[in-house]
């Protein structure tokens, strides 16, 4: 992305954001609260609109609006804070919803390919409660599975544990984990430092709209090159 | 003021016949409500804003004014403009007008009430707005909008009452009709309440029904 910028009134909260992200890269966006994360990431599907600025995803522009920026989401998964399942829709059917209304693949094989989703994230059991008999953790693995069913090149996450009890916040990231393993290109909003260590290729700082840092995990945290992020670095673990 | 049974069933087969010109209007003006109000309810939210306009307009005026004027409008007004309906057509598209300019707001507010992160979880998917509010946001606030709206629904049953006036023959019309060609007043009022008892309790139970489906 080149020179996203974004503003609320006369806030600016994204200027002028520079980003590139290889196929399989594994990145992870950090930063206080209010500096543009979530806006950087909602950026990249249009969530949000940008005032100005472009995204290209392998090489394809994402535009405004229309039909291309539907293609486009289709190929982009994107997990929640706060989940947002389908209430009404079982656990099973929040996941083949996608495929069978948006692919128009058939009931049978979008049911199989879903269960194969559940087993990977290893929710195979739950396939027929509703969200709201899993817990937060549960929940926010169907998430992932809903979104992978789509079969996108990458995949956006935005704070996926920040609304989870501690206890459940390893069964998500370890989820996680594995689908990095696996060579999915993932941008991961997150405030923990431990998956970031161990998952990114790359993390980047944000302050005030910029990404004002950025370096492999080792670099970033050991020889942090921002005074703003070195504070940050220092609140968030205690140093 | 006596009741007697022989009166009773004097006046009960035309009033039952009524009552079938009552449950055909009803049901027919009831489905076709449901049938435009989401549509209608989702282009006043995320329409263009002509069409925006347009149905607010029609919500506005429409609720603005008893059930009375609109179906008057629609037997005297409309034939100006080459539309002419006969009295039982007229009740059904001036009850389905009033039963969908309900509706409308109910859906609209039930599908306002969800939040946003069902919206967005629907367009990352690949849902256009359109069919993101049509096939996620509506069925899911279907549990919100149906107690409220079977109780408009009932309302729109009661105004097929005032059809009396460009005499159709439903309940209230031949009710009064009997009442002063036969005097007998009791027996007749009595079964006319219950006729559209029956008739609302069946709605209701069709809705209570639909309800416990979608709790599961
Ligand atoms: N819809 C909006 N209207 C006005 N201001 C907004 C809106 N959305 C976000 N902002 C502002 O833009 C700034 C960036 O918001 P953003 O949500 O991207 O921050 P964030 O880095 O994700 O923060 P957090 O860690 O709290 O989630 C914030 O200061 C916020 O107040
Ligand atoms: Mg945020």
């Amino acid at each position: 992305m080149r020179g996203i910028t974004k503003s609320y009134g006369a806030f600016k909260a994204l200027d002028a954001v520079d980003l590139d992200l290889r196929r399989g890269e594994k990145l992870v966006v950090c930063g206080p609260s209010g500096s543009g994360k979530s806006t950087l990431i909602r950026c990249i599907n249009r969530l949000e609109e940008p005032e100005s600025g472009l995204v290209t995803i392998e090489g394809q522009k994402v535009g405004a609006g229309g039909a291309e920026l539907i293609a486009l989401r289709r190929r982009v998964g994107m997990v929640f804070q706060q989940f947002n399942l389908f209430p009404h829709l079982p656990v099973i059917d929040n996941i083949t919803i996608g495929p069978r209304r948006l692919k128009g693949m058939g009931r049978a094989e979008a049911a199989d390919r879903a269960i194969a989703l559940l087993e990977r994230v290893k929710l195979a059991d739950q396939a027929h409660k509703l969200p709201s008999q899993l817990s937060g953790g549960q929940q926010q693995r169907v998430a992932i599975a809903r979104a992978l069913a789509m079969e996108p090149v990458l995949m956006l996450f935005d704070e996926p544990t920040s609304a989870l009890d501690p206890e459940m916040i390893k069964e998500v990231l370890d989820v996680m984990l594995e689908l990095g393993q696996q060579g999915m290109s993932m941008i991961v909003v997150t405030h923990e430092m431990g998956f970031a260590r161990r998952a990114a290729d790359r993390i980047v700082f944000m302050d005030k709209g910029r990404i004002v840092a950025g370096a492999p995990p080792r670099e970033f945290f050991d020889n942090p090159s921002h005074p703003r992020l070195r504070q940050f670095l220092d609140n968030i673990l205690g140093h | 003021m006596s009741v007697s049974l022989t009166s009773f069933l004097e006046v009960m087969p035309p009033l039952l016949k009524a009552a079938v010109v009552t449950v055909e209007i009803s049901v027919l003006s009831l489905a076709f409500a449901c049938v435009i109000a989401p549509p209608l309810a989702i282009a006043r939210m995320i329409g263009p804003w002509p069409a925006r306009f347009a149905v607010s307009v029609l919500v506005e005026a429409v609720r603005g004014v008893p059930p009375l004027v609109v179906i008057a409008f629609v037997y005297f007004a409309l034939p100006a403009i080459g539309l002419t309906f006969n009295g039982f057509w007229t009740g059904v598209a001036a009850l389905t007008v009033v039963g969908a300019v309900y509706a409308v707001d109910i859906v609209r507010s039930s599908i306002e009430s969800l939040g946003r992160g069902q919206k967005e979880a629907a367009l990352a998917l690949g849902f256009s707005v359109w069919r993101a509010y049509l096939e996620i946001l509506f069925p899911q606030a279907l549990k919100r909008i149906l107690p409220p709206l079977t109780n408009e629904l009932a309302n729109v049953i009661k105004a097929s009452a005032l059809l009396s006036v460009i005499s159709v023959n439903e309940i209230s019309h031949v009710g009064h009709g009997l009442i002063f060609e036969t005097f007998i007043v009791a027996e007749v009022i009595i079964q006319m309440a219950i006729l559209y008892l029956v008739i609302v309790g069946c709605l209701s139970a069709l809705s209570r029904a639909l309800e416990r489906r979608l709790a599961h």
